[in-house]
């Protein structure tokens, strides 16, 4: 049992000098520049990021977040916030005991779907190229016209990474 | 570039728009006139910039002799764009390109791939992919009378305004189809000339027989419905997103699948109506504000 295990790991939250970081409405966005990757940290998610100083243990952090919920519950949740926080690359590694899903969690808290929005949540998109953002039209290309190197893959809606050539219309 | 400056130009021309400054050059004078309807909205001349984001080089082509016909080939500093006998083609291409370089090489605005209305003071931005059906949704909104910002871009500043940038409107009547322009008089409507803030930010797509059904959304993920759709994310996303997050602060944020344009209009609108009092309620942490049950009331009484 997670409550058993009484771990002395603190976990220590990493605010990287190369990434962005904005704060908006209790929620933060995080830029990845070597990835290019975008992540939305929910409210309790940064809640709990912000408590990993490095001084605190895993329980303590639990004790000190405002959720109704059974003491071992409150773990789970830390345990669970910190498994996807650690994947980012927001907090330090420590292999520390099983990560624990967001829907596993919420079974075993015994919350229904709508108190689960209280959870801690990642978002992450990838970050658009250009080209994946723009519209191209198909008018462009023709035989005639050099399909310029920046274009997507023509149609209306471009479905993946941009080809080097247009490919799809003859 | 070397070869392509090595050819004879007759005359060139310096302009700026939305901070980017762009040369054109062509190889036979007076024919840079002709390209001025396809400059970007709100484009000004200038004095030969220190600084030139691009150069495009017009090699004009025509009949020389009655046996002869030579191509018009265009270049996008030394990248070949188009090599074409109709230079309306050619005149196509160089619209669009230049719309895309905007897009990407502004630093100081931000480009969302977004279609733009205006009402009551207040923009409604309508971020999405192209063929989820902006232009349409834009056009009726236009037609019942908002003001018209753009059906292609939303063009954000530092703080999260959005500016006009007013071409004419593209729509695809039937997909996959050469798009059709029409202009905003030619529909009734006006073009907004100043800068507004952001009421509503509404992500949406058509479906067929879609019943209208929108949820809120937080403003984090109102941030990323904006980066999604976002130029210069990976080339500048610390403006990127700070000037998504400063266009999310205070705004409704919406997403869902709508059936047809006209089903959106007038709810859309009358949401804005009563933009301050909902406003109060907005983003009330860990339940629904009223918006979306106004929203529904509003859809279920057309």
């Amino acid at each position: 049992m997670a409550s058993q295990r009484s771990s002395p790991w603190r976990p220590k939250a990493i605010k990287r000098e190369d990434w962005f970081f904005e704060e908006t409405g209790g929620e933060m966005l995080v830029y990845n520049l070597e990835r290019h990757r975008v992540h939305c940290l929910n409210d309790t998610a940064v809640r709990i990021w912000k408590l990993c100083t490095g001084r605190r243990t895993i329980n303590q952090i639990a004790a000190e977040l405002p959720m109704a919920l059974h003491p071992r519950s409150r773990e789970l949740v830390v345990r669970n916030a910190i498994g996807q926080l650690t994947r980012l690359g927001l907090i330090e590694a420590n292999d520390d005991g099983p990560h624990i899903s967001r829907r596993a969690l919420a079974k075993r808290i015994g919350i229904g779907a709508a108190a689960a929005v209280a959870l801690p949540l990642v978002t992450t998109i990838v970050a658009p190229t250009p080209a994946y953002a723009q519209n191209c039209p198909n008018i462009s290309c023709s035989p005639m016209m050099a399909c310029p190197s920046s274009c997507g893959p023509c149609g209306p809606n471009p479905p993946g990474p941009t080809p080097a050539k247009c490919t799809t219309h003859p | 570039m070397q070869k392509i400056n090595r050819l004879g130009w007759a005359e060139g021309t310096w302009f700026s728009s939305y901070g980017v400054n762009i040369g054109i050059r062509a190889s036979q004078c007076g024919a840079i006139e002709r390209l001025v309807p396809f400059l970007p909205p709100r484009w000004e001349s200038i004095e030969f910039p220190r600084r030139l984001d691009m150069l495009y080089s017009w090699v004009v082509g025509g009949e020389r002799n009655p046996n002869m016909r030579t191509f018009d080939v265009l270049y996008a500093n030394a990248e070949r764009l188009a090599r074409t006998l109709r230079p309306s083609q050619l005149f196509e291409e160089l619209a669009r390109d230049l719309r895309m370089k905007l897009a990407v090489l502004s630093r100081r605005f931000v480009f969302i791939h977004a279609g733009v209305v205006g009402w009551q003071g207040r923009a409604i931005l309508l971020p999405a992919r192209a063929g989820r059906g902006k232009s349409t949704l834009v056009e009726a909104l236009v037609r019942a009378g908002a003001e018209y910002f753009s059906d292609e871009f939303a063009v954000l500043d530092r703080s999260g305004r959005v500016h006009p940038f007013a071409k004419p409107i593209s729509v695809h009547r039937s997909a996959p189809s050469k798009g059709e322009s029409l202009s905003v008089e030619a529909i009734g409507g006006r073009t907004a000339e100043h800068p507004a803030r952001v009421g509503i930010i509404l992500v949406t797509r058509y479906q067929m027989g879609a019943r209208l059904r929108f949820r809120e959304v937080s403003p984090g993920q109102g941030v990323l419905d904006l980066i999604r759709n976002a130029y210069a994310a990976r080339s500048a996303p610390s403006q990127v997103l700070r000037a998504a997050r400063n266009a999310c602060t205070g705004a409704i944020l919406l997403r869902g699948l709508r059936g047809e344009a006209q089903q959106v209009v007038e709810p859309l609108l009358r949401m804005l109506d009563g933009w301050p009092d909902l406003h109060k309620n907005s983003h009330v942490k860990g339940d629904l504000c009223g918006v979306p049950e106004k929203f529904a009331m509003a859809s279920q009484g057309d």
